[in-house]
């Protein structure tokens, strides 16, 4: 296929996307638009979860902890300013007479969350395998721990509330496709070759002049950039960040999404992350209509043991998705239909 | 043949490696003087790889110095002696199964920004292993051991390496595949690239190389030219098999 033709197809497949978020802006009830929102901040966690590691390999089970972070940012910024003079008194009196909007919000919320990740990743990513996951789970465990008592900043586990709901799904799909973008963009440059090395054989990749550490911190510090973002887009969506909200419950289930998408593949995290969302609400609804609560979480855990079993490599490997795939996937089944 | 002690390349002086609390390295030292082709025999674990890996700053030691091209190298991280031109081709191959051989040559040369140099080497490659040429796009993991070892080594040179590091290159090989890779390093040798090479083979390694060293449980134990060593009454019954 021609590269034009590929762009165009791109093109049109982006309009179609925000045609769709117009539509449900316009017409959708609230809880479709809720349920689009937590969509697109599910695509988000989980293509950035992808990239530290699915692609690069790290084994971070802390994640959440910078959704965290970025949650209790934009909280902190966007909350009322009367509010924040009763409820957060530890904040500098500049902090507490402002209210900002969500974009400054998002950015910071993005940028503090790396910068947490630089600092923690320096240490952190010299680990490997079970002691990574070990160490990052630890990290997790000590911004809820921070969350908890740092009452005059965060109002410990009561949360703060009373958010302005600014998120809507222009926020949210804009935010879902830069990730999408930046991250499929570093896979494909050089950067994401290096990756791919280090994560096959570290020494290898070190002997022919891959500096691996750098290249763990890269992912590492991208991934928790967006899953900032997607935490303050999820404090103005629900209106209450606390504790609580950023614990293991996320943890294991972005780890789900990632796994069933297949590790390593950007297109499998959006297909499962849009999946589990749709899944998880309709295993909901039928869980209120027989009245038994809790199967849902017995569903959801059994759906995802037949795809481990099934399709361990997960629903798209560590492929991607292509116009031309999809041309040759038309063509096959074209050639054997008649 | 070359003098030695001019043109020095390489100078390791003293050097003492640990793994947490075992020395393996106990104060090894050597040369290799520029367009040499070196050898350091010896059995399993006796620091073999090791000094290999300490050198291409994959380990660092914790006393010693080495020395390259008149810097101190000791400190540096292996994406630096690279970038000085040392190349190392670990044991064992590794090289990336999931990627085609033509993105396993490019990915040697992943710190060079001259294309067309590195396409023009990568002809040179495939020159020096015609066997590749027809693999390209044949994804790393389903070559051959043989093949996957001139992809390692392949891929070492692509950095244009002038200390080219081989750790083991015919272990686990057939008799003809290890004849097809002592060719190479002959070939590379005749084009003046500098080689030190660790092998089990010490028969194979002592006939290549210009000089020899032994290395025994973490210390050099006897050195001198390939033709002394290989008549040496020690050498013969330790490493030639009598």
């Amino acid at each position: 296929m021609r590269p034009e033709r590929r762009s165009f197809y791109t093109l049109a497949a982006i309009g179609l996307f925000f045609l769709g978020i117009c539509l449900l802006e316009m017409y959708g009830s609230h809880y479709d638009r809720r349920v689009a929102n937590l969509m697109m901040i599910y695509v988000i966690l989980t293509v950035s979860l992808n990239l530290s590691n699915g692609i690069m390999g790290i084994s971070s089970l802390g994640q959440i902890g910078f959704m965290s972070i970025g949650a209790y940012v934009a909280a902190v910024l966007t909350l009322p300013a009367g509010l924040k003079e009763r409820w957060l008194t530890g904040l500098p009196h500049w902090l507490s007479t402002i209210q900002a909007g969500l974009l400054p919000a998002m950015v910071l919320a993005g940028v503090l969350a790396a910068v947490v990740a630089f600092l923690v990743g320096i240490v952190i990513l010299r680990l490997q395998g079970v002691f990574a996951a070990v160490a990052t789970l630890g990290f997790l465990i000590i911004v809820k721990v921070i969350a908890e008592n740092w009452m005059s900043v965060t109002r410990g586990g009561r949360g703060i509330s009373a958010l302005p709901a600014y998120t809507n799904l222009w926020w949210t799909g804009a935010a879902a496709l830069v990730t999408i973008c930046v991250v499929l963009r570093i896979v494909k440059s050089p950067h994401g070759r290096s990756m791919l090395a280090v994560r096959e054989h570290d020494l290898a990749a070190q002997s022919i002049g891959i500096n691996a550490p750098r290249i763990r911190l890269l992912a590492f510090v991208v991934s928790a950039f967006f899953t900032g973002i997607a935490g303050s887009l999820w404090a103005n969506l629900i209106g209450v960040v606390s504790p609580g909200s950023f614990y293991l419950w996320l943890t294991l289930l972005i780890i789900i999404m990632m796994v069933v998408g297949g590790m390593g593949s950007v297109t499998g995290s959006v297909i499962s992350a849009a999946g589990f969302t749709i899944l998880l609400e309709l295993l909901r609804g039928f869980e209120n209509r027989i009245a038994v609560y809790g199967i849902s979480y017995i569903l959801f855990a059994a759906v995802f043991m037949l795809v481990i079993i099934f399709r361990p490599d997960g629903v798209m490997g560590d492929r991607e998705f292509s116009w031309t795939l999809l041309q040759r996937a038309a063509a096959f089944s074209r050639r054997k239909s008649p | 043949m070359p003098i030695w002690g001019t043109g020095k390349m390489l100078q390791v002086t003293g050097l003492e490696v640990f793994y947490g609390n075992i020395q393996a390295l106990h104060g090894v030292s050597f040369r290799v003087a520029a367009g040499e082709t070196v050898t350091i025999i010896g059995s399993n674990g006796a620091g073999k790889s090791t000094t290999l890996m300490a050198i291409a700053g994959l380990l660092k030691p914790r006393k010693g110095q080495i020395k390259y091209c008149g810097r101190q190298v000791e400190k540096l991280s292996a994406y630096q002696t690279v970038r000085l031109g040392i190349s190392l081709c670990p044991e064992g191959r590794r090289i990336f199964a999931s990627l085609s051989v033509h993105e396993n040559l490019t990915m040697g040369a992943v710190q060079r920004r001259d294309r067309k140099a590195v396409r023009a080497d990568i002809d040179w490659v495939l020159s020096l292993f015609p066997d590749l040429k027809s693999r390209l796009e044949q994804s790393g993991g389903t070559l051959s051991g043989g093949q996957q070892q001139m992809l390692a080594i392949g891929r070492a040179l692509m950095s244009r390496p002038k200390l080219l590091i081989l750790d083991e290159p015919s272990l686990g090989l057939a008799p003809v595949l290890v004849n097809q890779i002592f060719n190479v390093i002959a070939a590379l040798k005749n084009e003046n690239t500098t080689v030190l090479l660790v092998e089990q083979n010490a028969r194979r390694a002592l006939e290549i190389a210009d000089r020899g060293y032994v290395i025994e449980t973490g210390r050099i134990t006897l050195e001198g030219p390939s033709a002394a060593l290989k008549n040496n009454e020690r050498v013969k019954n330790a490493y030639l098999g009598g």
